[in-house]
């Protein structure tokens, strides 16, 4: 085994539930992590190491996203609230309530609005709420969205997963039912509508400049949409329900997670969960290799923003941290490798492009 | 000169010497009183290592940030062995034929295992017993050629002779450990020695076959053992001699013979 291709990952168990969401922040130095276990817990992502928790939630947290200077941390929690944490101490600053579970936060790429998604449950209308945040004093905020953006259906078509587009401009939800739906952030108009999988969207993640986004889906698929022609550019298949997928940064990777449902596991064929993290080829739609580790379904996954390590949250309540060896950074395709060849050829004898006439 | 107070001996003290070695490293020379009040000479060898890392100001500001949550009471350095475990090395093969590379990969990891357990003492080849060698006619035991062996009727056999352990009978030189010169054994190391170091130190008492020195496998720190083997065995004792109980890097080393391996 040579060192190049060999890692060793670290094991986070500071978790006791199933892992709902994980994040890195903009610098990559720091994990957030959200579980069924009410606390939020953030990490050194260099060594693996807990910095603190957030405590404050009384039921499951399932989202959480954290500011561009890392100043404060927003969760969304099915105790029917939302919180904005001061991110350095854990200190409570806002709390906002609903009438039904937060499945979903996110806050805009300029940190000036933030979204909860309100689940379709307990006789309310699943619901894309958008609030214009103070930042002056982060303490007051406005209990009233600027924008609401409901759903036009019962709860078989209910929004699962939401997440922002570049420049905060529209905003993207995925369904129950396995169409995802492209809005207006600012009108909260509805500008297109695919249905793209034949069951329930799991995940939506953007591009690092969120121009487009790969979502994820229970029926074992997942696919690459641009944002503003809303066109399928990629498929990736795989072979067990995939309950969260990540566009890496530097390599042209897609990863994707997922696994075996705990409650299928009895009544389906097949000896091994298949909990394992697949590593697609962005462009080539072709697995090129599997990260194993997890003894339950992964539920989550993040990548660290240059694109070297990333981190994964599993139905087994442990976060495995992974830092990339060189065999991952050096893989390329033979006609990558021929077209680098031929490039640097040039480069370096550029009468050889010419042609005689 | 002699002294009734603190004051005057303070007064008494000549200003720490620092001696620049040009190999890196400095010596600080320095005086003090111990509780006898006796004047003692403190002679120092000092190397700075400088590492420079660039971090963003940003990241550098939270590395700072204190604990807080269910990590507050946690005031230990470093990552809580509770919360974060490092595991065993994975491998990761990306490749498009990934699965056929994971296979070959396994099977590779499976036939080296079992060679390491099962060696012919006919023809040390793997893949089958001793008991079953195709060349147990032709070779002796352990690759020694049959006619070094000693024949069984060398001995007087049969009913009521002694047993005689192999290992003890005549011609068994075949048995006996091939290295005799067993490995030293250096203790209470300085961090700062390296291999380099030590190969450097024995090499002046003669040629050496190996020399490690022992590191944290988490960490890379040296753990201050190192073993070293010599090519003879008046060499190791020389070495043994020469450095036992001797200062290195301030620190005084012990050298002892190591304990055979089982």
């Amino acid at each position: 085994m040579s060192s190049n291709k060999s890692m060793r990952p670290i094991l986070l168990t500071g978790h006791e539930r199933p892992l709902t969401q994980v994040k890195y922040n903009r610098e990559g130095d720091l994990i957030f992590s959200v579980a069924k276990d009410q606390h939020v817990c953030v990490w050194y992502s260099s060594n693996g190491e807990r910095l603190g928790t957030y405590d404050g939630h009384k039921g499951t947290v399932w989202s959480v996203d954290v500011s561009l200077e890392t100043e404060f941390v927003v969760t969304a929690s099915a105790d029917f609230s939302g919180i904005l944490w001061n991110a350095e101490n854990g200190k409570i600053l806002y709390t906002w309530n609903f009438n039904s579970p937060a499945k979903r936060c996110e806050l805009s790429p300029d940190n000036k609005f933030l979204f909860f998604l309100t689940d379709q449950a307990m006789g309310q209308v699943g619901t894309v709420k958008i609030f214009q945040l103070n930042t002056s004093d982060l303490s007051k905020q406005s209990d009233e969205p600027v924008l609401e953006i409901l759903n036009k259906g019962d709860a078989s078509i209910k929004p699962t997963v939401a997440a922002w587009s570049y420049g905060g401009k529209y905003i993207i939800t995925g369904h129950a039912d396995g169409s995802i739906t492209k809005y207006d952030a600012t009108t909260g108009e509805e500008l297109n509508r695919v249905k793209a999988f034949k069951e329930t969207v799991t995940d939506i993640q953007t591009s690092s400049d969120k121009t487009y986004f790969v979502a994820s889906s229970k029926d074992q698929t997942s696919r690459l949409y641009d944002i503003d022609t809303f066109e399928l550019l990629k498929e990736y298949l795989s072979d067990a329900p995939v309950n969260s997928a990540c566009i890496t940064p530097v390599k042209d990777f897609v990863l994707l997670g997922g696994g075996q449902d705990a409650k299928n596991v009895t009544t389906t064929a097949g000896g091994e969960g298949r909990f394992d993290c697949k590593i697609f080829h962005k462009i080539f739609e072709d697995q090129i290799g599997r990260i194993k580790g997890h003894f339950g379904p992964i539920n989550c996954l993040s990548t660290h923003p240059d694109g070297h390590s990333f981190v994964s949250g599993g139905e087994d309540g442990f976060m495995r941290l992974h830092h990339l060896p060189k065999s991952y950074l050096d893989f390329q395709y033979e006609v990558e490798k021929t077209a680098e060849a031929l490039q640097h050829q040039n480069n370096e004898n550029p009468d050889a492009l010419k042609v005689d006439a | 000169m002699s002294f009734t107070n603190w004051v005057d001996a303070g007064t008494e003290l000549p200003a720490p010497q620092v001696i620049d070695n040009n190999d890196g490293t400095k010596t600080v020379i320095s005086y003090r009183y111990n509780d006898q009040k006796k004047k003692i000479k403190v002679t120092q060898k000092i190397k700075l290592i400088e590492t420079t890392e660039t971090v963003n100001p940003l990241v550098a500001k939270r590395m700072k940030w204190s604990r807080f949550g269910l990590e507050k009471d946690n005031k230990n350095i470093g990552p809580a062995t509770t919360t974060t475990k490092i595991l065993e090395p994975v491998t990761l093969i990306l490749s498009t034929t990934w699965k056929a590379d994971e296979e070959k990969e396994q099977q590779l990891a499976k036939k080296n295992t079992a060679r390491s357990v099962m060696k012919c003492r006919f023809c040390g080849n793997s893949g089958h017993y001793s008991a079953k060698c195709p060349y147990k006619d032709t070779f002796g035991v352990d690759g020694l050629p049959k006619s070094e062996v000693p024949a069984a009727s060398d001995k007087p056999s049969g009913f009521g002779a002694k047993y005689v352990p192999s290992g003890l009978r005549a011609g068994a030189n075949g048995l006996k450990p091939v290295n005799e010169v067993p490995a030293l054994r250096f203790t209470n190391l300085n961090s700062n020695v390296d291999t380099q170091t030590l190969q450097q130190l024995v090499s002046k008492f003669g040629p050496y076959e190996r020399v490690s020195v022992l590191k944290n496998r988490d960490t890379g720190e040296p753990m201050g053992v190192a073993f070293v083997n010599m090519l003879t065995k008046k060499d190791a004792e020389a070495v043994m001699e020469g450095l036992n109980g001797k200062g290195l890097f301030n620190m005084i080393i012990s050298v002892e013979w190591a304990k055979p391996k089982k």
